[in-house]
């Protein structure tokens, strides 16, 4: 499992869950302790050079992987897309194949769409940029959602548009990043859901962060795919 | 209001960092509506062709062909217009083709010129030097007439004048022309139609771009839905055409393809309504072809940013760009916005002066996707700001190098990765106690709360859940 | 060194670098099809072509017989009130013409001024090919005469026989290739879609703002 740092700091249920998920699909599952980051914000930065020396680092981790899973589009992406463009070596090239997002692996390698997860509430998705556009996975978490009992599945208007995160983006051009954000956020009001869910916390957060900001949003809340397709698990269910 | 080149670093857009929340200007909350609902339903058009997708291929490998053999196929033109009476110049830069103009119009004892749309026109500025010169210059193309009245810039690579109000437009109609005022489109309309039609009776020349120059046969292909081009070019005894070294292709029997797929992307349309293929000068008339280099012979030094030349000027990644829905098209400092602009201005203009354009964008990859020939805009910007970070450029920061450089050290281990985690969650904690900063952390929290710092990290986790396993 | 020459070697020094860099090894791609060919009769042409013209506000009038054609025109004339019709001269615009008494058709020759043609209510042409699949005209014109006919006159009316009708336009360009592709050809092909039109102000869609705003296309046969 690929962990990115975010998530390890600010939203470790996110991998927990992830974890219980692949256990109950009788995936072992091993965490190597000494990744660190895939090197995105550098290389989107431009600042390749000084991606180079953490992506070598990435690949010597998990070069003794066959899977290497993230749950993050955007991460997932800049390993699987961008690493070639840094450095197109054959120990880069090798591990960068490999890596899947946590939806596109459940549904595309494991032939999985049904968790036995059970969340009985108004959710609306939102999909990430880089997962739909770099990696083509845009089904996958809809399938997913799709089969987790009770939910009331709301559709978001005007889906396709970008939240305004994009990483650095958001601190670098505030303005236009929180307009955009500001859109995303009242289509989320239209769509009538207490919660937002994504493949992609890196979003979330941005998102999550302007819905928490205004006290009119502040109910609705963020979630991340794997925790609800961890929850509501009866215990003994296998899938 | 105009702007050259030379003030893109004055260009509102590139100074965003601190215009408040919340950015959408009033005059561009109808642009982003309109942006909106045209590339959802333009995307609509092309995805109900089956083909769609091949066409995009076979195009951008067309294109790719076109650009790698760009010399053999330009003088392949030339030798074919010239066969039929048609004068092919050629120009280094702006300066020089605005000279070429000026010399054909002394020649031909030129007083008013009228003009079809052309970037290329735009970017040598030719309207301000005829003007200097003593020579009318009168766009003909609706939204362009509008903001030429105006004296401003066109927001929109297809619609000018998006963000005009029909109100807008009846009182620069009323103030600029002396026309009675009318906010009715039809009216406004009629109005333009009247004055544009004794301008072409009376020009010396037309002006007008080109969308395809086929390399084959000798043919200057121009596509429009007002018919403002056919009498720019027909009406007047000489015609002048300007295009960009990159719009040839490379023979006439792939027409059909590039203009199924121009008229879709463009405007959703399957066709323009007049789509004119050029063969030569009609008898008593003359035709002039302008071929512009202005930096596109740099862009060739780079086989990585060849796909920028591809362009064939659609506008389907303005429509579909988040951030130009909300910023227009005047953010962008020069001639092109949105996305391929931030691509090209880098390339023709310079790093050093339009270097910070490629950061402007959050990299969803929406442009890339509609694009009809299938240029990878988010490749082409990651690519750019690469070059902006290590080129003399507005961006080449030795202070942002150097935090990059500790981030990379700190990201060298668990152990130092740890270190560093431990002074982010400790920063996080404390952001709510610190004074309001501008830069980075402020640049968050003036429209977002930052997360929950939790009270364990994942690696917290797996560690105790590994430890116990190992227990049992 | 001329400008073109100095264009020409930044050409091709630019691109050496590139068959260095492993970009250079381009073949010829081949012409792609495009759209498929299904043949349909003549019947379904005529009924695509109609619905696409008339999808974009342009009018058709379909006369199976050269007779029925006259009476359509003159009866076109009366309705909207033209006193003449400037006319390009043709065999087809001929036998169209034929009923119309002389002083109420004006035969456009070269010769004729952009303002003499600018003041004629209505223009009549022909089409060397329609386009079926998306309501087109496809008219050659040669001389600055048969260029303005298209454009001055605020209502163009194209004559043309049904089996000029092609699916689309791959079907139909042979011969626009080999005119394009021709050392004599001069002047310009217009593919014509229907009337002049604009969205400029506020996306309002306005036809008739440069060119004309009647295009009406007569099938004959």
């Amino acid at each position: 499992m690929f962990i990115p740092c975010y998530i390890d700091q600010f939203y470790p249920g996110i991998g927990e869950a992830m974890v219980r998920i692949l256990d109950r699909l009788g995936v072992p599952v091993v965490f190597p302790a000494e990744q660190t980051c895939c090197g995105q914000p550098a290389f989107n930065s431009g600042y390749w050079e000084e991606s180079r020396p953490v992506i070598r680092q990435f690949c010597k981790v998990f070069a003794p992987y066959r899977w290497i899973i993230s749950p993050s589009g955007s991460c997932t992406a800049m390993c699987r897309v961008f690493f070639p463009h840094v450095d197109s070596s054959e120990e880069v090239l090798t591990v960068s194949r490999r890596v899947f997002e946590f939806s596109e692996f459940l549904v595309d390698m494991l032939g999985v769409t049904d968790t036995g997860a059970t969340f009985p509430h108004k959710v609306t998705m939102h999909i990430g940029c880089h997962g739909r556009r770099e990696l083509g996975v845009f089904d996958h978490p809809l399938k997913l959602l799709q089969s987790v009992r009770g939910l009331t599945y709301c559709e978001l208007p005007n889906m396709e548009e970008c939240c305004g995160f994009g990483g650095t983006f958001s601190v670098k051009m505030p303005g236009t990043s929180l307009a955009m954000g500001q859109s995303k956020k009242e289509n989320i009001v239209r769509s009538g859901a207490d919660i937002v869910v994504s493949g992609d916390i890196s979003c979330l957060m941005h998102i999550g962060g302007m819905l928490k900001r205004d006290p009119a949003t502040r109910h609705i809340r963020i979630m991340h795919l794997a925790e609800i397709l961890d929850a509501g698990i009866q215990p003994g269910v296998r899938s | 209001m105009l702007e050259s080149a030379s003030h893109l670093n004055g260009a509102p857009f590139l100074k965003d960092e601190n215009q408040g929340l919340y950015e959408p200007s009033p005059q561009f909350e109808n642009l982003a509506k309109v942006c909106e609902y045209s590339s959802k339903s333009n995307t609509a058009v092309a995805a109900a062709i089956l083909y769609f997708q091949e066409w995009r291929e076979a195009a951008h490998q067309i294109k790719k062909y076109s650009i790698a053999n760009l010399d053999k196929l330009l003088v392949q033109f030339e030798c074919a217009m010239k066969a039929r009476g048609v004068e092919v110049l050629f120009a280094q830069d702006a300066a020089e083709a605005n000279r070429l103009v000026l010399e054909i119009a002394r020649e031909h004892n030129v007083k008013s010129v009228v003009k079809a749309k052309s970037m290329v026109t735009e970017e040598m500025e030719l309207n301000h030097v005829l003007e200097e010169a003593g020579i009318r210059a009168i766009e003909t193309d609706l939204g362009e007439y509008i903001v030429q009245l105006a004296k401003q810039r066109p927001i929109h690579l297809v619609t000018p004048a998006m963000h005009f109000s029909a109100d807008e437009v009846g009182q620069l109609f009323h103030e600029k022309l002396g026309e009675p005022y009318s906010a009715e489109h039809a009216a406004l309309t009629a109005i333009a139609r009247k004055r544009l039609r004794a301008e072409y009776l009376a020009a010396g020349m037309g002006v007008s771009g080109c969308n395809f120059a086929v390399a084959d046969s000798g043919t200057v292909v121009v596509v429009e839905n007002e018919g403002n081009a056919g009498l720019s070019t027909s009406t007047p005894p000489v015609h002048v055409v300007l295009v960009g070294i990159e719009k040839i292709i490379p023979k006439i029997d792939h027409l059909p393809l590039f203009l199924n797929l121009l008229g879709r992307s463009g405007t959703g349309q399957k066709l323009t309504t007049y789509t004119h293929l050029i063969h030569g000068p009609a008898p008593g008339k003359k035709l002039y072809v302008i071929f512009l280099d202005n930096g596109r012979t740099k862009v060739l030094q780079d086989p990585h940013a060849w796909e920028s030349l591809f362009c064939i000027r659609c506008g389907a990644c303005l429509n579909a760009c988040p951030v130009y829905r909300r910023v227009g098209g005047w953010s962008y400092g020069w001639v092109y916005p949105g996305p391929i602009g931030s691509v090209l201005t880098p390339h023709l203009v310079g790093l050093e002066k339009a270097g910070k354009l490629p950061f402007a964008s959050s990299l969803c990859g929406a442009c890339g996707e509609v694009c009809p020939v299938k240029i990878d805009l988010p490749h082409q910007l990651v690519h750019l700001r690469h070059r902006a970070v290590n080129e003399p450029s507005p961006m080449n920061s030795a202070f942002e190098r150097l935090q990059w450089k500790l981030w990379a050290w700190a990201m060298g281990g668990p152990r130092r990765y740890g270190l560093a985690m431990w002074a982010v969650r400790i920063g996080v904690r404390m952001a709510k106690y610190l004074p309001w900063h501008p830069d980075k952390l402020g640049a968050w929290t003036r429209g977002r709360e930052l997360p929950k710092v939790p009270s364990h990290s994942f690696r917290n986790w797996w560690q105790e859940r590994s430890s116990q396993k190992g227990k049992n | 060194m001329s400008s073109r020459d100095v264009i020409l070697q930044r050409i091709r020094s630019g691109l050496t670098n590139a068959v260095a860099a492993g970009f250079g090894d381009l073949r010829e791609p081949p012409v792609p099809e495009v759209w498929p060919r299904t043949n349909p009769d003549s019947a379904t042409l005529v009924s695509q072509f109609r619905t696409e013209l008339e999808s974009l506000s342009g009018e058709s009038i379909h006369c199976p017989t050269m007779t029925d054609a006259r009476r359509q025109l003159a009866q076109l004339m009366e309705t909207a009130t033209w006193p003449r019709l400037g006319s390009l001269d043709r065999p087809l615009t001929r036998e169209l013409t034929a009923d119309l008494p002389v002083d109420r058709v004006d035969w456009v020759t070269s010769d004729w001024t952009p303002p003499q043609i600018e003041q004629l209510p209505a223009g009549l042409i022909t089409a060397d090919a329609l386009l079926a699949d998306t309501g087109s005209c496809v008219v050659h014109c040669s001389t600055a005469t048969e260029r303005l006919m298209c454009y001055l006159p605020p209502v163009c009316i194209v004559v043309a026989r049904v089996n000029q009708l092609a699916e689309h336009l791959p079907a139909a360009w042979g011969p626009i290739s080999k005119t394009c592709a021709a050392k004599d050809s001069r002047g310009e092909i217009v593919l014509i879609t229907g009337p002049s039109r604009t969205a400029d102000i506020e996306k309002i869609l306005i036809l008739g703002v440069h060119g004309p705003k009647r295009l009406v296309v007569m099938l004959v046969g």
